[in-house]
Protein backbone atom coordinates (compact mmCIF):
# COMPACT_ATOMS: atom_id res chain seq x y z
CA UNK A 1 0.00 0.00 0.00
CA UNK A 2 3.21 2.04 0.22
CA UNK A 3 3.84 2.38 -2.66
CA UNK A 4 0.05 1.94 -4.55
CA UNK A 5 -1.48 5.04 -2.86
CA UNK A 6 1.15 7.60 -3.78
CA UNK A 7 1.09 6.11 -7.83
CA UNK A 8 -3.04 6.35 -7.58
CA UNK A 9 -2.47 9.65 -6.46
CA UNK A 10 -0.22 10.73 -8.88
CA UNK A 11 -2.16 9.21 -11.78
CA UNK A 12 -5.04 10.84 -11.10
CA UNK A 13 -4.12 14.08 -10.56
CA UNK A 14 -1.93 13.86 -13.48
CA UNK A 15 -4.75 12.91 -15.66
CA UNK A 16 -7.24 15.40 -13.93
CA UNK A 17 -4.67 18.12 -15.01
CA UNK A 18 -4.49 16.81 -18.37
CA UNK A 19 -7.36 17.17 -18.81
CA UNK A 20 -8.81 20.41 -17.02
CA UNK A 21 -6.50 21.54 -19.57
CA UNK A 22 -9.23 21.08 -22.12
CA UNK A 23 -12.30 21.96 -20.20
CA UNK A 24 -13.33 25.07 -18.83
CA UNK A 25 -15.98 22.90 -16.24
CA UNK A 26 -13.33 21.97 -14.12
CA UNK A 27 -11.85 25.37 -13.15
CA UNK A 28 -12.39 25.83 -9.78
CA UNK A 29 -11.03 22.55 -8.84
CA UNK A 30 -8.13 23.52 -11.09
CA UNK A 31 -7.77 26.53 -8.84
CA UNK A 32 -7.40 25.21 -6.08
CA UNK A 33 -4.61 22.71 -6.74
CA UNK A 34 -2.91 25.78 -7.83
CA UNK A 35 -2.78 27.13 -4.72
CA UNK A 36 -1.88 23.88 -2.96
CA UNK A 37 1.80 23.99 -5.25
CA UNK A 38 2.01 27.68 -4.28
CA UNK A 39 2.08 26.71 -0.45
CA UNK A 40 3.70 23.63 -1.00
CA UNK A 41 6.56 25.64 -3.07
CA UNK A 42 6.71 28.02 0.09
CA UNK A 43 7.29 25.23 2.47
CA UNK A 44 10.11 23.97 0.14
CA UNK A 45 11.85 27.51 1.39
CA UNK A 46 10.98 26.45 5.12
CA UNK A 47 12.74 22.86 4.22
CA UNK A 48 16.31 24.97 3.00
CA UNK A 49 16.10 26.94 5.90
CA UNK A 50 16.02 23.95 7.75
CA UNK A 51 18.75 22.21 6.10
CA UNK A 52 20.97 25.50 5.99
CA UNK A 53 20.58 26.01 9.98
CA UNK A 54 21.56 22.17 10.14
CA UNK A 55 24.42 21.49 7.93
CA UNK A 56 25.76 25.67 9.22
CA UNK A 57 25.25 24.71 12.89
CA UNK A 58 26.97 21.18 13.18
CA UNK A 59 29.94 22.75 11.16
CA UNK A 60 29.53 25.41 14.61
CA UNK A 61 29.30 22.62 16.74
CA UNK A 62 32.09 20.73 15.84
CA UNK A 63 34.36 23.20 15.19
CA UNK A 64 35.19 22.11 11.70
CA UNK A 65 38.18 23.94 9.08
CA UNK A 66 36.78 27.39 8.06
CA UNK A 67 33.39 27.11 10.84
CA UNK A 68 33.78 30.56 10.88
CA UNK A 69 32.61 31.34 7.53
CA UNK A 70 29.54 28.93 8.78
CA UNK A 71 28.99 31.46 11.05
CA UNK A 72 29.55 34.29 9.75
CA UNK A 73 26.28 32.89 7.08
CA UNK A 74 24.15 31.90 9.65
CA UNK A 75 24.30 35.33 11.98
CA UNK A 76 23.74 37.13 8.45
CA UNK A 77 20.85 34.70 7.64
CA UNK A 78 19.20 35.05 11.09
CA UNK A 79 20.14 38.66 11.22
CA UNK A 80 18.25 39.29 7.91
CA UNK A 81 15.13 36.83 8.63
CA UNK A 82 14.90 38.78 12.33
CA UNK A 83 15.17 42.11 10.53
CA UNK A 84 12.38 40.77 7.35
CA UNK A 85 9.78 39.14 9.83
CA UNK A 86 9.20 41.98 12.98
CA UNK A 87 10.05 45.32 10.77
CA UNK A 88 8.83 44.21 7.66
CA UNK A 89 10.46 44.39 4.39
CA UNK A 90 9.34 47.89 3.33
CA UNK A 91 11.73 51.16 1.65
CA UNK A 92 12.52 52.57 5.15
CA UNK A 93 13.14 49.25 7.13
CA UNK A 94 16.51 47.69 7.63
CA UNK A 95 15.74 44.64 6.01
CA UNK A 96 15.71 46.66 2.77
CA UNK A 97 18.94 48.47 3.80
CA UNK A 98 20.96 45.33 4.03
CA UNK A 99 19.15 44.19 0.49
CA UNK A 100 19.94 47.41 -1.41
CA UNK A 101 23.52 48.09 0.34
CA UNK A 102 24.52 44.61 1.39
CA UNK A 103 23.11 41.97 -0.44
CA UNK A 104 23.20 43.71 -4.23
CA UNK A 105 26.47 44.63 -4.13
CA UNK A 106 27.87 41.58 -3.02
CA UNK A 107 25.47 39.34 -5.11
CA UNK A 108 26.93 41.56 -8.25
CA UNK A 109 30.35 41.41 -7.69
CA UNK A 110 30.29 37.74 -6.88
CA UNK A 111 28.60 37.55 -10.69
CA UNK A 112 30.91 40.09 -11.87
CA UNK A 113 34.13 37.96 -11.24
CA UNK A 114 32.64 35.57 -13.96
CA UNK A 115 33.86 37.50 -16.58
CA UNK A 116 37.59 36.91 -15.03
CA UNK A 117 37.58 33.32 -14.67
CA UNK A 118 35.47 33.36 -18.34
CA UNK A 119 38.45 35.00 -19.88
CA UNK A 120 40.97 32.62 -18.00
CA UNK A 121 39.34 29.86 -18.92
CA UNK A 122 38.44 30.80 -22.52
CA UNK A 123 42.54 31.80 -23.16
CA UNK A 124 43.32 28.18 -21.79
CA UNK A 125 40.41 25.88 -23.52
CA UNK A 126 39.24 27.80 -26.54
CA UNK A 127 41.51 25.99 -28.93
CA UNK A 128 41.08 25.66 -33.07
CA UNK A 129 41.75 21.40 -32.43
CA UNK A 130 39.14 20.16 -35.08
CA UNK A 131 37.00 21.27 -37.73
CA UNK A 132 34.15 22.13 -35.30
CA UNK A 133 35.88 23.44 -32.68
CA UNK A 134 37.25 26.04 -35.63
CA UNK A 135 33.61 26.36 -36.80
CA UNK A 136 32.23 27.46 -33.15
CA UNK A 137 35.45 29.80 -32.85
CA UNK A 138 34.37 31.43 -35.82
CA UNK A 139 31.02 32.11 -35.47
CA UNK A 140 31.94 33.01 -31.44
CA UNK A 141 34.21 35.81 -32.72
CA UNK A 142 31.54 37.39 -35.46
CA UNK A 143 28.93 37.00 -32.56
CA UNK A 144 31.20 38.48 -29.69
CA UNK A 145 32.62 41.07 -32.30
CA UNK A 146 29.51 41.53 -33.85
CA UNK A 147 27.40 42.02 -30.60
CA UNK A 148 29.26 45.37 -29.91
CA UNK A 149 29.72 48.39 -31.36
CA UNK A 150 33.38 48.66 -31.79
CA UNK A 151 32.63 45.33 -34.14
CA UNK A 152 30.57 47.61 -36.52
CA UNK A 153 33.02 50.21 -36.97
CA UNK A 154 35.78 47.29 -37.48
CA UNK A 155 32.81 45.87 -40.47
CA UNK A 156 32.36 49.21 -41.37
CA UNK A 157 35.89 50.42 -41.73
CA UNK A 158 36.45 47.07 -44.25
CA UNK A 159 33.78 48.04 -46.25
CA UNK A 160 31.93 44.62 -45.89
CA UNK A 161 28.63 46.32 -44.85
CA UNK A 162 27.74 47.47 -48.18
CA UNK A 163 27.90 43.40 -48.85
CA UNK A 164 25.73 42.70 -45.79
CA UNK A 165 25.08 44.63 -42.29
CA UNK A 166 26.81 43.19 -39.97
CA UNK A 167 23.23 43.36 -37.45
CA UNK A 168 21.84 41.66 -40.74
CA UNK A 169 24.76 39.15 -40.54
CA UNK A 170 24.17 38.30 -36.84
CA UNK A 171 19.92 38.70 -36.60
CA UNK A 172 18.92 37.13 -40.01
CA UNK A 173 21.49 34.62 -40.59
CA UNK A 174 23.38 33.45 -37.79
CA UNK A 175 20.75 33.71 -34.96
CA UNK A 176 17.66 33.77 -36.84
CA UNK A 177 18.73 30.40 -39.48
CA UNK A 178 21.27 28.66 -37.74
CA UNK A 179 20.54 29.23 -34.18
CA UNK A 180 16.80 28.86 -34.24
CA UNK A 181 17.11 25.74 -36.66
CA UNK A 182 19.45 24.46 -33.22
CA UNK A 183 17.03 25.74 -30.64
CA UNK A 184 14.09 24.62 -32.05
CA UNK A 185 15.53 21.00 -32.21
CA UNK A 186 17.29 20.84 -28.90
CA UNK A 187 13.45 22.33 -28.05
CA UNK A 188 11.37 19.56 -29.59
CA UNK A 189 13.50 16.75 -28.24
CA UNK A 190 13.67 18.38 -24.78
CA UNK A 191 9.67 18.40 -25.14
CA UNK A 192 9.50 15.26 -26.29
CA UNK A 193 11.45 13.80 -23.32
CA UNK A 194 9.36 15.43 -21.04
CA UNK A 195 6.51 14.28 -22.01
CA UNK A 196 7.91 10.58 -22.21
CA UNK A 197 8.92 11.02 -18.67
CA UNK A 198 5.67 12.34 -17.81
CA UNK A 199 3.42 9.51 -19.04
CA UNK A 200 6.22 6.51 -17.27
CA UNK A 201 5.22 8.77 -13.85
CA UNK A 202 1.69 9.02 -14.48
CA UNK A 203 1.00 5.07 -15.57
CA UNK A 204 4.20 4.27 -12.64
CA UNK A 205 6.50 2.87 -14.86
CA UNK A 206 9.27 5.65 -13.47
CA UNK A 207 9.26 5.70 -9.66
CA UNK A 208 12.30 7.13 -8.53
CA UNK A 209 10.56 10.00 -7.09
CA UNK A 210 9.21 7.72 -4.44
CA UNK A 211 12.48 7.40 -2.73
CA UNK A 212 13.97 3.76 -2.14
CA UNK A 213 14.82 1.65 -5.83
CA UNK B 1 57.47 35.09 -26.61
CA UNK B 2 55.40 31.77 -26.96
CA UNK B 3 57.15 29.68 -23.87
CA UNK B 4 55.73 33.12 -22.23
CA UNK B 5 52.61 33.12 -23.06
CA UNK B 6 52.56 29.41 -22.64
CA UNK B 7 52.86 29.40 -18.72
CA UNK B 8 51.42 32.79 -18.68
CA UNK B 9 50.12 33.14 -15.04
CA UNK B 10 46.12 33.71 -14.78
CA UNK B 11 46.13 36.70 -12.72
CA UNK B 12 48.09 38.82 -15.65
CA UNK B 13 44.86 38.01 -17.84
CA UNK B 14 42.93 39.15 -14.87
CA UNK B 15 45.16 42.30 -15.17
CA UNK B 16 44.51 42.89 -18.55
CA UNK B 17 40.37 42.15 -18.55
CA UNK B 18 40.31 44.36 -14.99
CA UNK B 19 41.92 47.43 -17.13
CA UNK B 20 39.79 46.97 -20.47
CA UNK B 21 37.18 47.18 -17.97
CA UNK B 22 37.92 50.18 -16.20
CA UNK B 23 39.79 52.58 -18.96
CA UNK B 24 36.61 52.80 -20.66
CA UNK B 25 34.67 53.93 -18.16
CA UNK B 26 37.32 56.70 -17.51
CA UNK B 27 38.21 57.52 -20.79
CA UNK B 28 35.02 56.59 -22.69
CA UNK B 29 34.68 56.52 -26.36
CA UNK B 30 31.76 57.30 -28.97
CA UNK B 31 30.70 53.75 -31.03
CA UNK B 32 27.52 53.87 -32.75
CA UNK B 33 24.60 51.47 -31.52
CA UNK B 34 22.90 50.16 -34.69
CA UNK B 35 19.15 48.97 -33.19
CA UNK B 36 18.41 45.50 -34.42
CA UNK B 37 15.62 43.91 -35.76
CA UNK B 38 14.32 42.67 -32.26
CA UNK B 39 14.44 45.38 -30.55
CA UNK B 40 12.92 47.75 -32.77
CA UNK B 41 10.14 44.78 -32.84
CA UNK B 42 9.61 45.38 -29.24
CA UNK B 43 9.53 49.67 -29.61
CA UNK B 44 6.83 49.70 -32.33
CA UNK B 45 4.89 47.06 -30.04
CA UNK B 46 5.12 49.26 -27.32
CA UNK B 47 4.67 52.30 -29.33
CA UNK B 48 1.89 51.27 -31.09
CA UNK B 49 -0.46 50.78 -27.16
CA UNK B 50 -3.20 52.97 -26.91
CA UNK B 51 -4.07 55.29 -24.31
CA UNK B 52 -5.33 53.53 -21.02
CA UNK B 53 -3.39 50.30 -21.45
CA UNK B 54 -2.53 48.17 -18.47
CA UNK B 55 0.75 46.32 -19.26
CA UNK B 56 2.14 43.65 -17.02
CA UNK B 57 5.81 44.36 -15.87
CA UNK B 58 7.49 41.52 -14.42
CA UNK B 59 10.68 42.08 -12.88
CA UNK B 60 12.00 38.60 -12.96
CA UNK B 61 15.65 38.80 -12.14
CA UNK B 62 18.02 39.37 -8.66
CA UNK B 63 21.33 41.75 -8.23
CA UNK B 64 23.24 39.36 -10.33
CA UNK B 65 21.90 40.15 -13.67
CA UNK B 66 21.02 43.39 -12.49
CA UNK B 67 23.41 45.25 -14.82
CA UNK B 68 21.85 44.18 -17.90
CA UNK B 69 18.19 43.82 -17.33
CA UNK B 70 17.93 46.91 -15.51
CA UNK B 71 18.47 49.26 -17.91
CA UNK B 72 16.28 46.93 -20.15
CA UNK B 73 13.42 47.56 -17.64
CA UNK B 74 13.81 51.35 -17.21
CA UNK B 75 14.07 52.03 -20.85
CA UNK B 76 10.67 50.17 -21.38
CA UNK B 77 9.68 52.29 -18.72
CA UNK B 78 10.67 55.71 -20.01
CA UNK B 79 8.89 54.34 -23.43
CA UNK B 80 5.51 53.95 -21.74
CA UNK B 81 5.37 57.33 -20.03
CA UNK B 82 7.23 59.46 -21.66
CA UNK B 83 5.31 62.79 -23.23
CA UNK B 84 3.28 61.49 -20.31
CA UNK B 85 1.46 58.76 -22.08
CA UNK B 86 -1.42 57.13 -20.52
CA UNK B 87 -0.30 53.92 -19.92
CA UNK B 88 -1.22 51.91 -16.57
CA UNK B 89 1.67 49.52 -15.42
CA UNK B 90 1.23 46.81 -12.88
CA UNK B 91 4.50 45.27 -11.78
CA UNK B 92 5.34 41.87 -10.38
CA UNK B 93 8.25 39.40 -9.68
CA UNK B 94 8.72 35.82 -10.21
CA UNK B 95 12.05 36.15 -8.52
CA UNK B 96 12.11 37.42 -5.13
CA UNK B 97 14.85 39.84 -5.56
CA UNK B 98 12.82 41.30 -8.23
CA UNK B 99 10.10 43.37 -6.01
CA UNK B 100 12.61 45.56 -4.75
CA UNK B 101 14.42 45.75 -7.78
CA UNK B 102 11.44 46.71 -9.68
CA UNK B 103 10.65 49.36 -6.66
CA UNK B 104 14.06 50.48 -7.55
CA UNK B 105 13.43 51.11 -11.51
CA UNK B 106 9.87 52.44 -10.99
CA UNK B 107 11.93 55.57 -8.78
CA UNK B 108 14.35 55.73 -11.10
CA UNK B 109 12.49 56.09 -14.14
CA UNK B 110 10.11 58.62 -12.58
CA UNK B 111 13.02 60.76 -10.89
CA UNK B 112 14.39 60.93 -14.49
CA UNK B 113 10.64 61.97 -16.07
CA UNK B 114 9.87 64.54 -13.55
CA UNK B 115 12.21 67.28 -15.37
CA UNK B 116 10.86 66.12 -18.33
CA UNK B 117 6.74 67.11 -16.70
CA UNK B 118 5.89 63.65 -16.56
CA UNK B 119 3.88 62.54 -13.13
CA UNK B 120 2.30 59.76 -12.33
CA UNK B 121 0.69 58.33 -9.14
CA UNK B 122 1.31 55.17 -7.04
CA UNK B 123 -1.85 52.74 -7.11
CA UNK B 124 -3.44 54.88 -10.16
CA UNK B 125 -0.79 54.60 -12.24
CA UNK B 126 1.22 51.74 -11.47
CA UNK B 127 1.82 49.08 -8.56
CA UNK B 128 4.14 46.83 -7.63
CA UNK B 129 2.66 43.78 -6.34
CA UNK B 130 6.10 41.80 -5.41
CA UNK B 131 6.98 38.64 -5.36
CA UNK B 132 4.94 35.35 -6.23
CA UNK B 133 6.56 32.30 -5.47
CA UNK B 134 5.89 29.05 -7.83
CA UNK B 135 7.07 30.28 -11.46
CA UNK B 136 4.81 29.09 -13.91
CA UNK B 137 1.63 28.27 -11.58
CA UNK B 138 2.02 31.55 -9.93
CA UNK B 139 0.83 32.89 -13.46
CA UNK B 140 -1.89 30.29 -13.76
CA UNK B 141 -2.94 31.54 -10.47
CA UNK B 142 -3.36 35.42 -11.93
CA UNK B 143 -5.17 33.10 -14.89
CA UNK B 144 -7.51 31.26 -12.14
CA UNK B 145 -10.93 32.47 -11.05
CA UNK B 146 -9.41 35.20 -8.34
CA UNK B 147 -7.07 36.80 -10.94
CA UNK B 148 -4.71 39.31 -9.51
CA UNK B 149 -6.33 39.98 -6.21
CA UNK B 150 -6.26 36.21 -5.91
CA UNK B 151 -2.79 35.68 -6.59
CA UNK B 152 -1.71 38.77 -4.95
CA UNK B 153 -3.53 39.91 -1.85
CA UNK B 154 -1.24 42.83 -0.95
CA UNK B 155 1.07 44.32 -2.59
CA UNK B 156 4.82 45.20 -2.27
CA UNK B 157 4.46 47.70 0.46
CA UNK B 158 1.35 45.43 2.55
CA UNK B 159 -1.38 47.30 1.14
CA UNK B 160 -4.67 45.07 0.24
CA UNK B 161 -5.31 45.06 -3.33
CA UNK B 162 -8.17 46.02 -2.93
CA UNK B 163 -8.02 49.14 -1.72
CA UNK B 164 -5.63 49.80 -4.64
CA UNK B 165 -7.43 51.89 -7.54
CA UNK B 166 -5.46 50.12 -10.58
CA UNK B 167 -5.69 46.82 -9.66
CA UNK B 168 -9.83 47.13 -9.89
CA UNK B 169 -9.50 47.90 -13.81
CA UNK B 170 -6.46 45.30 -13.46
CA UNK B 171 -8.08 42.26 -12.51
CA UNK B 172 -7.48 39.24 -15.19
CA UNK B 173 -5.40 38.15 -18.08
CA UNK B 174 -7.77 40.06 -20.08
CA UNK B 175 -7.48 43.13 -18.86
CA UNK B 176 -3.88 43.74 -20.10
CA UNK B 177 -2.82 44.90 -23.46
CA UNK B 178 0.81 43.47 -23.06
CA UNK B 179 3.24 41.83 -20.92
CA UNK B 180 6.82 43.02 -20.88
CA UNK B 181 9.25 40.52 -18.95
CA UNK B 182 12.64 41.22 -17.63
CA UNK B 183 13.73 37.75 -17.34
CA UNK B 184 17.59 36.57 -16.00
CA UNK B 185 16.56 32.85 -15.94
CA UNK B 186 13.96 30.11 -14.76
CA UNK B 187 11.02 31.70 -14.03
CA UNK B 188 10.70 33.75 -16.66
CA UNK B 189 9.79 34.87 -19.80
CA UNK B 190 9.38 31.45 -20.90
CA UNK B 191 6.86 30.89 -18.39
CA UNK B 192 5.13 33.97 -19.43
CA UNK B 193 4.66 32.67 -23.39
CA UNK B 194 3.48 29.61 -22.06
CA UNK B 195 0.29 30.90 -20.23
CA UNK B 196 0.20 34.93 -21.40
CA UNK B 197 0.69 34.06 -24.87
CA UNK B 198 -0.16 30.54 -25.27
CA UNK B 199 -3.37 30.44 -23.24
CA UNK B 200 -4.13 33.58 -22.77
CA UNK B 201 -3.31 35.63 -26.26
CA UNK B 202 -1.15 38.02 -24.97
CA UNK B 203 1.49 39.86 -26.21
CA UNK B 204 5.14 39.00 -24.84
CA UNK B 205 7.89 40.84 -25.37
CA UNK B 206 10.89 41.88 -23.04
CA UNK B 207 14.62 41.62 -21.93
CA UNK B 208 16.71 38.93 -21.46
CA UNK B 209 20.43 38.38 -20.70
CA UNK B 210 22.78 38.17 -23.64
CA UNK B 211 23.74 34.64 -22.17
CA UNK B 212 20.06 33.60 -22.55
CA UNK B 213 18.99 35.39 -25.85
CA UNK B 214 19.90 32.72 -28.61
CA UNK B 215 16.97 30.71 -26.88
CA UNK B 216 14.64 32.93 -27.60
CA UNK B 217 14.77 32.64 -31.61
CA UNK B 218 12.30 30.13 -31.72
CA UNK B 219 9.81 31.97 -29.86
CA UNK B 220 10.60 35.40 -31.76
CA UNK B 221 10.79 33.14 -35.15
CA UNK B 222 7.37 31.50 -33.93
CA UNK B 223 5.68 35.28 -32.95
CA UNK B 224 4.87 34.57 -29.05
CA UNK B 225 7.08 36.96 -28.52
CA UNK B 226 7.02 40.35 -30.30
CA UNK B 227 9.38 41.42 -29.57
CA UNK B 228 13.05 41.54 -27.38
CA UNK B 229 15.83 43.31 -25.69
CA UNK B 230 19.32 40.85 -25.84
CA UNK B 231 21.60 41.90 -23.09
CA UNK B 232 22.95 44.64 -22.48
CA UNK B 233 23.41 45.45 -26.35
CA UNK B 234 19.39 45.02 -26.75
CA UNK B 235 18.94 48.03 -23.76
CA UNK B 236 21.54 49.97 -25.43
CA UNK B 237 19.82 49.83 -28.78
CA UNK B 238 16.58 50.42 -27.00
CA UNK B 239 18.13 53.90 -25.70
CA UNK B 240 19.20 54.72 -28.99
CA UNK B 241 15.42 54.58 -30.39
CA UNK B 242 14.44 56.51 -27.61
CA UNK B 243 16.99 59.00 -28.00
CA UNK B 244 18.34 58.89 -24.37
CA UNK B 245 22.23 58.66 -23.22
CA UNK B 246 21.88 55.74 -20.47
CA UNK B 247 23.81 52.83 -18.57
CA UNK B 248 23.03 50.29 -21.07
CA UNK B 249 24.93 52.87 -23.63
CA UNK B 250 27.72 53.77 -21.37
CA UNK B 251 27.94 50.16 -20.33
CA UNK B 252 28.72 49.30 -24.36
CA UNK B 253 31.86 51.13 -24.44
CA UNK B 254 33.31 48.54 -21.53
CA UNK B 255 31.57 45.75 -22.99
CA UNK B 256 33.21 46.50 -26.32
CA UNK B 257 36.71 47.00 -25.08
CA UNK B 258 36.29 43.39 -22.96
CA UNK B 259 34.93 41.61 -25.98
CA UNK B 260 37.61 42.95 -28.23
CA UNK B 261 40.55 41.83 -25.41
CA UNK B 262 38.62 38.11 -25.06
CA UNK B 263 39.28 37.93 -28.89
CA UNK B 264 42.49 38.76 -28.89
CA UNK B 265 43.30 36.48 -25.96
CA UNK B 266 41.80 33.71 -27.89
CA UNK B 267 43.99 34.32 -30.80
CA UNK B 268 47.12 34.68 -28.81
CA UNK B 269 46.25 30.76 -27.33
CA UNK B 270 45.47 29.81 -31.01
CA UNK B 271 48.83 31.35 -31.32
CA UNK B 272 50.70 29.70 -28.97
CA UNK B 273 48.54 26.18 -29.62
CA UNK B 274 49.43 26.15 -33.04
CA UNK B 275 53.16 26.81 -32.93
CA UNK B 276 53.70 24.21 -29.75
CA UNK B 277 52.18 21.85 -32.35
CA UNK B 278 54.47 22.46 -35.13
CA UNK B 279 57.51 21.88 -32.67
CA UNK B 280 56.26 19.00 -31.82
CA UNK B 281 55.80 17.50 -35.05
CA UNK B 282 59.59 18.77 -35.80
Amino acid sequence: MRREVPLIITFCVGMFMICAYYSPITEQYVDRLNEWFTIVTVFAYILGIGSLIIVNGGKIAKTAPGWGYNAVLLLSFLLTLGFGVFQGIKEDTTFYWIFQYVYNPLSATMFALLAFFIASAAFRAFKAKSPEATLLLLMAFVVMIGRVPIGELMWDSVHLNALMPMNELIDKWIMGAFNTAGQRAILLGASIGVISVSLKILLGVERSYLGGD
Amino acid sequence: MIEFLKRLDRRWIFLVILLSAVLPMIFPLKLPTVPGTDTNSMYRELQALPPGSIVLMSFDYGPSTKVELEPAATAALTHLWRGNRDIKVVGMALWPDGGPLGRTAFKKVLADLEKEGVKKTYGVDYVNLGYKAGGVVALRTIGNTGGFPGAFPKDLEGTPVSEIPLMKQARKYRDLAMIVTLSGGDPGIKHHIQVGASQYGLKVSGGVTAVSAPEMSPYLNSGQLVGLMGGLRGAAEYEVLLNINGEALKGMNVQSSVHMMMVILIILSNVVYFADRRNARR
